[in-house]
């Protein structure tokens, strides 16, 4: 079994936009990384790529995939309103 | 004069010119002329230079290291600024620096407020700024959490900006003060007057005139337990859950986590529940990184807890459960040590 760090609540973490993936401060000086991906498919270990910690991640697992869907089908309609437009 | 650093270097903290973490203690040859102090942040690090003057090296995607630039450098540069400073301090991504006549200067991630610029588009500031306190306020000592900043005025009040999560339930008076756009949360104490500060991850621990100890914030690992010593306090430091208490009998007390040997009681547990008396005597200095620590006792430097990037200097990657000697490759008469997120330098200078 993993031992964690610590246990980090979502809204803890910053996001990057850019590329689809939350980070919060590791003790080494570095980040630990969960991806967007990641999340959806309710995974909870953020790791560190210069050390061996890991934190576990804290959030609605079903709240999260619901939205990350609604976010896909607004994404999807907007495509389409596009083709409708054009 | 020689400078040291040791520990997690994925940054380029260390100054020594790369990349690579190193387990054994290192001299850093471009430096500058004359040091007077040193402050290590989470992956990076300034030194003040005799004549008032800033050099960084580390960390640069806040712009933590005031170059105007967030590029990240592995030897330290000289930061442009007309200002003469007296005192610096680091956080985890931000900096600061404190003027002779006690106006205080911030730059790095402004992400949460912590620099005292609400202003939304400003969430890296890459150079020096000044940071007006309340009621034209001077600044005694600034002390920088993950996302929050405490400073100490010159009289004496202390006030937290920046992410006020864990400062919202605290049992103290408190009050909002509104200035400069930002929110100052102003700790009421009238009884006493607060001497010295300092900052855990998410937690603040201070020290008043009647040699008495408070701590606000999270308390997940005990770290803002009651402390009551007899012996003067001479010094506070804190990591991200631990805190460390040098008295004047020149003993360090320590509190908090314990999951990597932080409190150098040579066990290993979540946290201790009471204060640990460290058993190395003649403690003249010492400073905590934020899951190990630096002490220095009869020109002897000791280093114990998290060694995963060779933090404590010893050669090894293991935990170091108690404080150990760590071997210095001349004798010196002056010695100070200090402590970043992951690493540690040491200025050691002959008479």
């Amino acid at each position: 079994m993993t031992i964690y760090h610590d246990e980090i609540e979502i809204e803890d973490f910053e996001y990057d936009e850019d590329e689809d993936l939350y980070t919060y401060p590791c003790p080494c000086g570095d980040e630990f990384i969960i991806t967007k991906d990641e999340l959806i498919q309710g995974l909870e270990e953020a790791t560190c790529p210069s050390c061996s910690l890991v934190v576990k991640v804290i959030y609605n697992k079903e709240m999260f995939q619901k939205e990350s869907d609604l976010e896909k089908k607004l994404n999807n309609l907007s495509i389409e309103d596009k083709k409708v437009c054009n | 004069m020689d400078l040291y650093s040791w520990g997690a270097n994925s940054h380029g903290q260390l100054g020594v010119g790369t990349f690579s973490e190193f387990e054994f203690i290192t001299l850093i040859n471009k430096k500058p002329e004359g040091i007077k102090a040193i402050a290590c942040g989470g992956g990076h690090s300034i030194i003040l230079d005799c004549s008032g003057d800033l050099w960084t090296s580390g960390w640069n995607n806040k712009g933590q290291l005031g170059i105007k630039s967030k590029v990240d450098t592995n030897l330290f540069e000289k930061i442009n600024s007309d200002c003469k400073f007296r005192s610096i301090s680091c956080g985890w991504d931000t900096s600061s620096a404190i003027t002779l006549d006690n106006r205080i200067f911030v730059w790095g991630s402004n992400n949460y407020n912590q620099l005292g610029y609400s202003n939304k588009q400003q969430k890296v500031i890459m150079e020096p700024i000044e940071l007006k306190l309340p009621n034209d306020n001077k600044a005694l000592d600034i002390k920088f959490g993950l996302r929050h900043s405490a400073i100490l005025t010159t009289t004496n009040q202390l006030y937290i900006i920046g992410s006020l999560k864990h400062f919202k339930d605290m049992k103290l008076s408190n009050k909002i003060i509104h200035h400069n756009s930002t929110e100052f949360l102003q700790i009421e104490i009238y009884e006493s007057k607060i001497r010295q500060i300092s900052s855990g991850q998410h937690h603040i621990t201070f020290l008043n005139d009647r040699n008495e100890i408070t701590s606000v914030g999270d308390n997940k690992f005990m770290q803002c337990t009651e402390v009551n010593l007899s012996n003067v306090i001479c010094k506070l430091s804190s990591g991200w859950t631990h805190n460390g208490f040098l008295t004047d009998q020149k003993e360090l007390y320590l509190n908090g986590r314990n999951n990597y040997g932080q409190l150098g009681n040579g066990l290993r547990s979540d946290f201790e529940k009471s204060l640990q008396f460290l058993s190395i005597n003649q403690i003249d200095d010492f400073e905590l990184g934020a899951e190990h620590g630096i002490l220095k006792s009869n020109g002897k430097i000791f280093t114990w807890g998290w060694n995963e990037h060779g933090n404590c200097g010893n050669g090894s990657f293991k935990d170091v459960l108690e404080p150990k000697e760590i071997q210095l490759p001349h004798e010196y008469d002056k010695i100070s040590v200090f402590a970043g997120s992951g690493f540690c330098m040491a200025l050691c200078q002959l008479s």
